[in-house]
């Protein structure tokens, strides 16, 4: 009588990363359709039965015929069946990547709910999946509601499927269309209800679960990454959830506060804890903090060597000052003209009011670098 | 540095030995001729300072007196230095020698050379004479002839010892080499944003291209992706109205609303039809009234118009009985009239017969007279004829004219000449006798009281003494007497020919000549008047009078005077023009009764053919009407018109009815409907068809456009965009940061120089102001040499001055440079070969104040061959000349 599949959503194909330049992006745009291989190696091997797919599986309805393609490929991992609802990224539009789908034809496990209000049995009948259709992008009405009444087998497992916000218990939804109650499993006498949207695993209530993204794609402090195996043994049985790590890449977002070399040091060590595998790390790094321009060069430096062991380095330098020392301009030039120059761009930089203040800051440093470089 | 002595010899041109000694402190002038070997002391400076002893090779051949041969040049000067006084004695050539004594010390050979270099700062050459490079501060301030308004050009060891004078002054304000190589790497990152001009470099431009392109790439895809949006919204609209189409089941409603409006049109046709039947049958009884009224009408006017003819035709014959007596009355008035005509016609011929008459009888009498008239001239001008012929020929015979008397005039004024010529080349003889005493020639007693002159050979007899012969020098006297004699004969020829016994004759008889041409003149004047058209003429005219008179008086003889002749004539006039008008009333009373008869006779034949006209067309209707009413009576006619039109009216009413019986139908409204129904169907049908085949369609293009992928590509522009922006604000802050260091550095650097300069600038300023007042001098800042002088604003380089302000300018500046060194305790001195040369003689002035200036602490010597000019400057002068020593 157990059903067991494995609750997935958010896939994005097709997004296309392309903030991240060069091969970086491009290695994320290929890393998604095989972390879905990866989903369905996994329900494989765990013997599941299905597969359901709680919407977004793909980034947009306008994706490409190959996106549509290399999905179709990344199916057939897993030989039970294959359940997908629209999200709000792909609703059932008149057109939309699901008509696509239907008219190139698909693989016989492969269902999509495209319909209202229709049940679709599963396992001979061992479960049947209750999905929410959006046929738009943003639905004012709960389309969740006709699982209330919805009639099933009593030996059936009650599964239902949703793309859309639980306001009750997500930050800030509370104004997101789409909403599904957070009581719903229960006033429909669901025993799972398996939802997508949120890119983070979550868990609402012991029937109701956000399974997030299997693989991350943005800096985030949720917990993507995951799919969730999950086993009902009998019709009213509570629900076993195992969250089984899917992801490639880990995205890191970091902020430090330096000041000296010790600083420089303590952010060296610390990126390498954060990525002990930096090929497979991505970092936003928030510097705060007023260096001189020896230390600044220093960190900077360490910085280089991480940016081309990291998938992907992005510093966001804004908050920290360069703020040349006595040693600094000494190390330039003691006298002559261009000790002159060092210290009127060092008042301008320091001069709050003079709106050309950074690009002074941002002169020295380089006559610093320069000086550096020409051996002085 | 002070030099007290200097003593040369065997060294160049000074073969002689020179010693000059007791320098000037201030400003000595050493005066030379030219070759005289003033310049070659500034050589034996150089060489006695610089050129090490031990010079061999062509460096020592240089240094020899020409021709000479076994001689060793030798330098000694004695100059002070910081307060000590020192000897250089310097022998080079064969068995060199340098010594080197003062300030308490004594040096020889290379450490006399070695102190040497020491004392005055200065880098000798490995090998060779030294040059400019190698005579430290004397490189810059012993100037050489010829070099004084070059560029300052000087060597390092110069430009070390200045940049630590002002260094020591004002700091090291230059950057160095340091400052040079970060200013160039900073220009060179700068150069990798901007032109030289400042302009933006593809580095930047290229990237701001690329956003504009991304921009524009982005806006396009999500255009397209808005236009796939719309095209999805709008074929998930169709579907949902195919579907309302399907549910409300319309286009069946449409069609039985049409089928009933079609039925309702095709009854309506139906009584349309009988109320053109109508309609038609009403016309024809219409058409058949009017016949038969029109029948009856024209009846009534052909009786109307017969009688009207008749009382015409009865008009007519009564309008031409009434014109004939007065045609008859006309036809006598004409008769008389002609006969009227024809007598006053002859009386008129009459009246012009008699007038011909008189007019010739006036006209003869008039020729008669004109004849006689005529012949009396003609007698007049026959006898001026004959006086003219007389006066003609008596003028014939007098043979003098003019020329003739002019030819006579000429030989006798010749002949006076010639005489006069005899009488200048005759012998003038004085006779004074004694007494009584008498001179006699040829037996003639001779004038005592005047000389006698003598042309030929005379003899003269004087009383109481015999004779004497005087015989004038023939040669000169000969020609004259035959000349004389000659011209006598021909003047006596030519009157001889003429007839004249003298000139006087000659005169008289031209005087003659020409009071007969005068009266002959006269004449001939009177003779015009007479005949003018000549005598001949006259007598042609006299001859053609009496022929015509003859041939008139051929009428009948005898000639009436002229006076009742013309009487006569005019009475006949009058009574031909008495008979002119009395004809000519006569015919216009003729034409007037014409006129009238004709009048009156084209009246009556008119009359008479309208009578005739009018009876026939009388009779011609009469006929008419009689056929028509024995054909048709006029009652029938008018019984057929009622008839008919009671008819008409009958069928007229039934037409009526049918209309009525239509409008009962409201055939606008079944009209209307009809079309409503019709188009409803129709539109609701193509609007069917329509978004059938439009869902079709757009359900083709969007899987097609889907296929594209246009959300992706819109990502992927986005996301390139954003790079391509972060990439452009980081660039563009990275040439901002270059382009202000740079600014700075520059701004900076330029200071730097202003102030490095400042010291030098202090020292110029008042040498300057001598010469070129408000004026400022532009050095480099690295090599310190002149740049430009800047008057007024206005910069001039260097080059670009005349010759005359280089070599002052240069001079200026040596002038302050050494003022500056010297405060440094640099040992300087200021040699000037032949300097200001090319300086006018105000400028040369004021530069004789400027060294003055100077010389108040530095020794200037100043070598020339121009002793006068420095006369004015107030300083010791050393003739070289008196300071030879060997010989």
């Amino acid at each position: 009588m157990t059903f067991r599949f494995v609750h997935t959503a958010d896939w994005q194909l097709g997004k296309q990363f392309a903030n991240i330049p060069g091969d970086a992006g491009a290695a994320l745009r290929e890393r998604r359709v095989e972390t879905v291989k990866a989903v369905g190696r996994l329900a494989a091997e765990r013997d599941a039965d299905a597969v359901l797919v709680a919407g977004d599986a793909f980034d947009a309805n306008a994706v490409a015929d190959r996106t549509l393609t290399r999905m179709s490929v990344a199916l057939k991992e897993f030989a039970g069946d294959w359940v997908f609802i629209p999200g709000n990224h792909d609703p059932a539009l008149a057109d939309s990547v699901w008509s696509r789908l239907r008219h190139r034809g698909l693989s016989d496990n492969v269902y999509l709910a495209l319909e209202l209000e229709k049940p679709l049995t599963l396992a001979g009948g061992r479960a049947v999946v209750l999905p929410a259709v959006l046929r738009r992008r943003h639905e004012i009405d709960d389309l969740t509601a006709w699982f209330d009444n919805a009639e099933t087998q009593e030996d059936a497992i009650r599964i239902g499927l949703a793309h859309g916000s639980v306001p009750e218990s997500l930050p800030d939804s509370s104004a997101k269309p789409n909403r599904v109650p957070a009581g719903r499993a229960e006033a429909a006498r669901l025993d799972y209800l398996a939802l997508g949207d949120w890119h983070g695993t979550r868990r609402i209530n012991d029937r109701t679960w956000y399974s997030g993204t299997p693989e991350t794609d943005r800096f985030t402090s949720s917990d993507p990454g995951h799919a969730l195996v999950v086993t009902i043994r009998k019709p009213g049985g509570s629900p076993e959830v195992e969250k089984v790590p899917t992801g490639h890449f880990t995205w890191r977002e970091e902020s430090a506060e330096v000041r000296d070399d010790a600083d420089v040091e303590a952010l060296d060590r610390k990126i390498g804890e954060l990525a002990p595998e930096p090929e497979r790390c991505l970092l936003r790094l928030t510097l705060d903090g007023a260096v001189d321009l020896a230390t600044r060069k220093r960190l900077f430096d360490r910085l280089g060597d991480w940016e081309a062991r990291l998938h992907h380095l992005d510093i966001w330098e804004d908050g920290l000052l360069a703020e040349p020392s006595e040693d600094d301009l000494d190390r330039i030039d003691r006298d002559g003209f261009v000790r002159v120059a060092v210290e009127r761009l060092r008042d301008r930089a320091r001069d709050e009011r003079d709106p050309d203040r950074a690009v002074a800051r941002a002169a020295l440093i380089r006559l610093y670098k320069t000086h550096v470089g020409t051996g002085g | 540095m002070r030099i007290e002595r200097l003593a040369v010899r065997d060294f160049r041109k000074l073969d002689r030995g020179v010693e000059i000694a007791g320098f000037d402190p201030a400003i000595t002038i050493i005066v030379g001729d030219n070759e005289e070997g003033k310049s070659t002391l500034l050589k034996a400076l150089q060489a006695v300072f610089f050129d090490r002893h031990g010079l061999t090779g062509k460096a020592i051949e240089d240094m020899l007196p020409f021709g000479a041969k076994g001689v060793r040049p030798a330098i000694d000067v004695d100059f002070v230095l910081a307060g000590a006084l020192y000897r250089l004695e310097k022998a080079f050539g064969r068995d060199p020698s340098v010594s080197l004594e003062g300030g308490g010390g004594r040096w020889q050979g290379e450490d006399a050379e070695d102190r040497l270099r020491e004392l005055l700062g200065f880098t000798q050459p490995g090998r060779g004479p030294a040059k400019e490079e190698h005579r430290g501060l004397a490189g810059l301030l012993w100037v050489e002839q010829g070099r004084a308004f070059a560029r300052l050009e000087m060597n390092s060891d110069s430009q070390t010892a200045l940049r630590e004078a002002i260094e020591g002054e004002v700091g090291q304000v230059l950057g160095g080499d340091r400052g040079r190589r970060l200013l160039a790497a900073v220009k060179e990152r700068v150069g990798d944003y901007y032109t030289p001009t400042g302009r933006e470099k593809k580095t930047l431009s290229d990237r701001r291209k690329r956003v504009g392109e991304l921009e524009n790439e982005r806006q396009t895809q999500e255009r397209e992706l808005r236009d796939y949006d719309k095209k999805v919204k709008e074929l998930g609209d169709l579907r949902r109205r195919l579907i309302r189409y399907d549910r409300k089941d319309s286009l069946t409603t449409a069609k039985t609303a049409m089928d009933e409006a079609d039925k309702a049109v095709r009854e309506l046709e139906k009584v349309d039809a009988r109320v053109e039947t109508a309609k038609a049958s009403m016309g024809g009884a219409e058409a058949v009234a009017r016949a038969a009224e029109k029948d009856r009408d024209r009846r009534a006017g052909l009786a109307a118009k017969a009688s009207r003819a008749e009382e015409e035709a009865r008009e007519a014959a009564t309008a031409l009985e009434n014109l004939e007596p007065e045609r008859d009355g006309a036809e006598r008035a004409l008769t008389e009239t002609l006969r009227q005509f024809d007598k006053s016609g002859r009386r008129r011929d009459e009246a012009k017969d008699a007038a011909v008459s008189a007019r010739r009888a006036r006209e003869r009498a008039k020729t008669a007279d004109e004849l006689e008239t005529i012949e009396n001239k003609l007698k007049r001008a026959d006898a001026l004829n004959e006086k003219i012929g007389r006066e003609k020929r008596a003028s014939a015979a007098n043979p003098v004219d003019d020329d003739v008397l002019d030819r006579l005039r000429d030989l006798s004024s010749k002949i006076a000449g010639a005489e006069a010529a005899l009488e200048a080349a005759a012998v003038a003889l004085t006779f004074e006798p004694e007494g009584a005493m008498a001179v006699s020639l040829d037996g003639e007693p001779v004038d005592t009281d005047r000389p006698v002159r003598v042309t030929e050979r005379k003899t003269f007899r004087l009383q109481g003494f015999g004779a004497v012969e005087v015989r004038p020098g023939d040669e000169d006297i000969v020609p004259l007497r035959d000349r004389l004699s000659g011209l006598s004969r021909r003047l006596r020829d030519k009157l001889r020919e003429l007839g004249l016994n003298d000139l006087a004759a000659a005169q008289t008889a031209l005087r003659e000549r020409q009071r007969s041409a005068g009266r002959l003149e006269r004449l001939r004047g009177e003779l015009k008047g007479i005949a003018p058209e000549g005598v001949e003429a006259l007598r042609e005219t006299v001859r053609g009078k009496r022929e015509s008179l003859a041939a008139v008086e051929g009428g009948d003889g005898g000639s009436p005077d002229i006076e009742s002749a013309r009487t006569v004539e005019a009475e006949a006039e009058g009574r031909l023009e008495d008979a002119e008008s009395a004809f000519a009333a006569a015919l216009r009373e003729r034409d007037a009764a014409r006129s009238a008869h004709g009048k009156l006779q084209d009246e009556w034949i008119g009359a008479a053919e309208r009578r005739r006209l009018k009876a026939e067309a009388a009779d011609r209707l009469q006929t008419e009407l009689a056929q028509a009413r024995r054909d048709t009576a006029d009652d029938v006619l008018a019984e057929r018109a009622e008839a008919d039109r009671r008819k008409f009216d009958e069928r007229k009413a039934e037409y009526e009815r049918m209309l009525k019986e239509r409008d009962a139908l409201a055939p606008d409204e079944v009209q209307l409907e009809h079309g409503r129904a019709r188009d409803a169907y129709d539109r609701l049908k193509k609007e069917k068809n329509k978004a059938e085949r439009d869902e079709r369609d757009l359900t083709i293009e969007l899987r097609t456009l889907g296929q594209r992928g246009l959300a992706e590509e819109l990502e992927r522009a986005r996301g390139e965009l954003d790079i391509a922006c972060a990439e452009l604000a980081r660039e563009e802050a990275e040439a901002k940061a270059w382009k202000l260091l740079m600014d700075t550095l520059r701004e900076a650097e330029r200071e730097a120089k202003e102030t490095f300069l400042g010291p030098v600038r202090d020292r110029l300023k008042p040498y300057l102001r001598m010469l070129f007042p408000d004026t400022e001098l532009r050095l480099r800042e690295d090599t310190l040499d002149i740049v430009s002088l800047v008057r007024g604003g206005v910069e001039e380089p260097f080059d670009d001055l005349s010759v005359g302000a280089r070599e002052q300018v240069a001079v200026l500046t040596r002038l302050a440079f050494a003022d500056l060194l010297r405060e440094k305790d640099r040992p300087v001195a200021l040699i000037l070969d032949d300097p200001l040369v090319n300086s006018d003689d105000e400028r040369f002035d004021r530069m004789q104040l400027a060294l003055r200036k100077a010389a108040e602490t530095l020794q200037i010597v100043v070598l020339t061959c121009h002793e006068a000019r420095y006369e004015t400057l107030g300083a010791k002068t050393v003739r070289l000349a008196d300071c030879r020593t060997g010989g």
